[in-house]
């Protein structure tokens, strides 16, 4: 415990993730009534009006569950391209780091590759080219946006796992394993990764949070809007919004911030709740890094 | 080292020469896209034509073929919003030279900005008093977790706020750009990441060497702190921070397309997300309104150069310097 309060990062995080966790959870336990169905309104109400906490969304429905519920989507929707990313760069990078030679040199020639071009922006630009000339499939267009999130940090996180991986396999006990015959299997997966299986997580924490920056970024591309669908609302003054059906976070923040001048509260709650839980992991990563230097 | 500098610049412009030659092909897909009559339906009593999508390879070389000339002209031709269409086009490449200068003038505020903020708020770690350090940790853990689109998004909600309550623009978030107001939120979003990393680093660099054999000489030969950490501790972390280099131009560079987009900073990231949306037939054929595939493909080619280029001379930096590292004072 005392390790523990000598790591502010690890604290801060910790209790900023309670914070987070029992927010997710009020909209299971308390009633907000009806946040789903687009109501017909003049001008979204502000924040504290006519009993809604932090006001309603350009469609009139109450923000504070919507932007609840949303955290939770996008959190899952961050998690689900996090699994898929350590899914495919876990064995590469343990595979690269351990064997070296080209194999690490294909990792670390991507990894630097895709560093040398704003890969998020190309994919963004490529997916609108794509969208303005073609007319694709709900399913089409989800898989593009999951590939898009999964790829553009992949080769990264496989060459930050080659580099750890790499700074083990000369490690004495690494040695004697492979004096004694063991195989390559069961040196990587029990000699290599316990080894670094600390500064994994702290490393798979970061990794979350780039991941939830980059849906962020593509909120401000509006390539997010795949994920809930979009109708269309009328506002006053003949002003016109496009919101999203399905409560996320980032196409909230996406489809809001053009009328950000007049109705500020629609982009930012959402950015908000966004920038919480990305620090809230940076933070994680950071204490994680500190509670595992101090051990080793 | 000449081998390993040769190595990184002739991967970096291939690398330009495949991921540029790719976007310009998929830029001017559009331009191979046209409509065929199939035949005609009727719609509440009127014969209409019924439409079917197309794409000509023909005409998608041609449109590229148009853009390797425009590029060998140095002209960009195009009709400006409100021009009439038989009016002689007007040259782009002023406009896309001024967004350039202003997307530089940006970038080296802000990472200016951030890198010395951040290299003095790493220098804080380093002093032996707790206030100063914690203080250092808050404001680089800030710098680094709170995403650019918050900064922004915050700044002009308060901007906002406080003009409608109290009269007062803070800085400008809707209006003409042109002004040192107008910098200020580009800038000041663009330098938080910069900030916080620097002063990650620096303070990391610091904190390993200021347990050197040679920083507990000279703080016994009674020398003052502050000549300790920035004659002694700091020469010594100077390659330690450069290492950090190519990671923060990286970030910087992405981080500059999403703040232009969301400020109105006049920079490039507008001219590179005007992406033609209206297809080449109707009354507007022969048009692709007021920017055309030819201008987002310079501007994204040129954007392309920055990023290459710049991320280039850190990794380069940082390769000169790897070889003077743990060298003592």
């Amino acid at each position: 415990m005392r390790r523990l309060f000598r790591n502010p990062p690890l604290v801060w995080s910790l209790l900023l993730a309670l914070v987070l966790l029992v927010a997710m959870a009020l909209p299971s336990v308390v009633d907000f009534g009806d946040y789903a169905t687009v109501q017909k309104v003049r001008a979204p109400l502000a924040p504290g009006e006519d009993g809604f906490i932090l006001g309603s969304d350009l469609a009139g429905r109450n923000l504070l569950p919507r932007v609840l519920v949303g955290m939770r989507l996008t959190l899952l929707v961050g998690l689900g391209v996090l699994l898929l990313r350590a899914v495919l760069a876990l064995p590469l990078g343990l595979l690269a780091g351990w064997r070296g030679g080209w194999l690490a040199r294909v990792v670390s020639a991507t990894a630097a590759g895709a560093s040398a071009v704003p890969t998020l922006i190309v994919v963004a630009l490529v997916l609108r080219i794509f969208s303005s000339v073609l007319t694709l499939s709900r399913p089409v267009q989800y898989l593009i946006y999951a590939a898009a999130l999964v790829l553009v940090g992949l080769p990264r996180l496989a060459d930050q796992i080659a580099n750890l991986a790499g700074s083990v396999k000369n490690m004495p006990h690494v040695e004697a394993a492979l004096s004694l015959g063991a195989t390559q299997w069961r040196i990587i997966t029990r000699h290599l990764f316990p080894v670094i299986r600390g500064d994994l997580l702290a490393a798979l924490a970061a990794e979350l949070a780039l991941v939830l920056v980059a849906m962020g970024h593509m909120a401000i591309f509006d390539a997010s809007a795949v994920i809930g669908g979009v109708t269309m609302v009328q506002l006053e003054y003949g002003r016109h919004a496009n919101v999203e059906l399905v409560p996320e976070l980032g196409a909230m923040m996406g489809l809001s911030k053009g009328l950000i001048r007049y109705y500020w509260w629609p982009a930012v709650v959402p950015a908000v709740a966004l920038g919480l839980i990305i620090a809230c992991f940076q933070l994680l990563a950071d204490g994680l890094r500190r509670w595992w230097l101090r051990r080793a | 080292m000449l081998h390993q500098l040769l190595r990184l610049w002739l991967g970096r412009i291939a690398g330009y020469v495949v991921v540029g030659a790719g976007l310009v092909l998929l830029l001017h897909l559009p331009g191979g896209v046209y409509y065929e009559v199939a035949g005609q339906v009727e719609v509440g009593g009127q014969t209409i034509d019924q439409l079917t999508i197309a794409f000509s390879s023909d005409l998608f070389w041609s449109e590229v073929r148009e853009f390797g000339n425009q590029v060998r002209n140095g002209s960009l031709p195009y009709h400006g919003p409100n021009s009439e269409l038989s009016a002689p086009p007007e040259d782009f490449v002023p406009r896309l030279k001024t967004s350039w200068r202003n997307t530089l003038l940006l970038l080296g505020y802000s990472a200016g900005t951030g890198t010395v903020l951040g290299v003095l708020l790493g220098a804080l770690y380093a002093v032996r008093s707790r206030i100063p350090r914690v203080l250092g940790l808050i404001a680089a853990t800030l710098g680094l977790s709170l995403p650019d689109f918050l900064v922004v998004m915050a700044g002009q909600a308060l901007s906002v706020w406080h003009w409608r309550k109290f009269d007062i623009n803070l800085w400008q978030v809707v209006a003409d750009p042109y002004t040192l107001k107008g910098m200020i939120l580009p800038v000041l979003a663009l330098a938080a990441f910069p900030m916080g990393y620097m002063a990650r680093i620096t303070g990391a660099a610091l904190d390993e060497i200021m347990l050197e054999d040679y920083i507990r000489t000279a703080r016994a030969k009674g020398l003052p702190e502050a000549r300790i950490i920035l004659a002694h501790a700091f020469k010594n972390a100077v390659p330690k921070v450069l290492a950090g280099l190519p990671s923060l131009v990286s970030f910087t560079l992405s981080s500059l397309v999403i703040v232009e987009r969301l400020t109105v900073w006049p920079g490039m990231a507008g001219l590179i997300f005007t992406v033609p949306t209206r297809l080449p037939f109707g009354p507007s054929a022969g048009t692709w309104g007021d920017i055309t595939p030819q201008v987002v493909s310079a501007a994204c080619l040129i954007f392309l150069a920055f990023f290459v280029l710049l991320e280039g001379l850190a990794q380069t930096v940082r390769l000169l310097f790897r070889g003077i590292e743990g060298v003592a004072p």
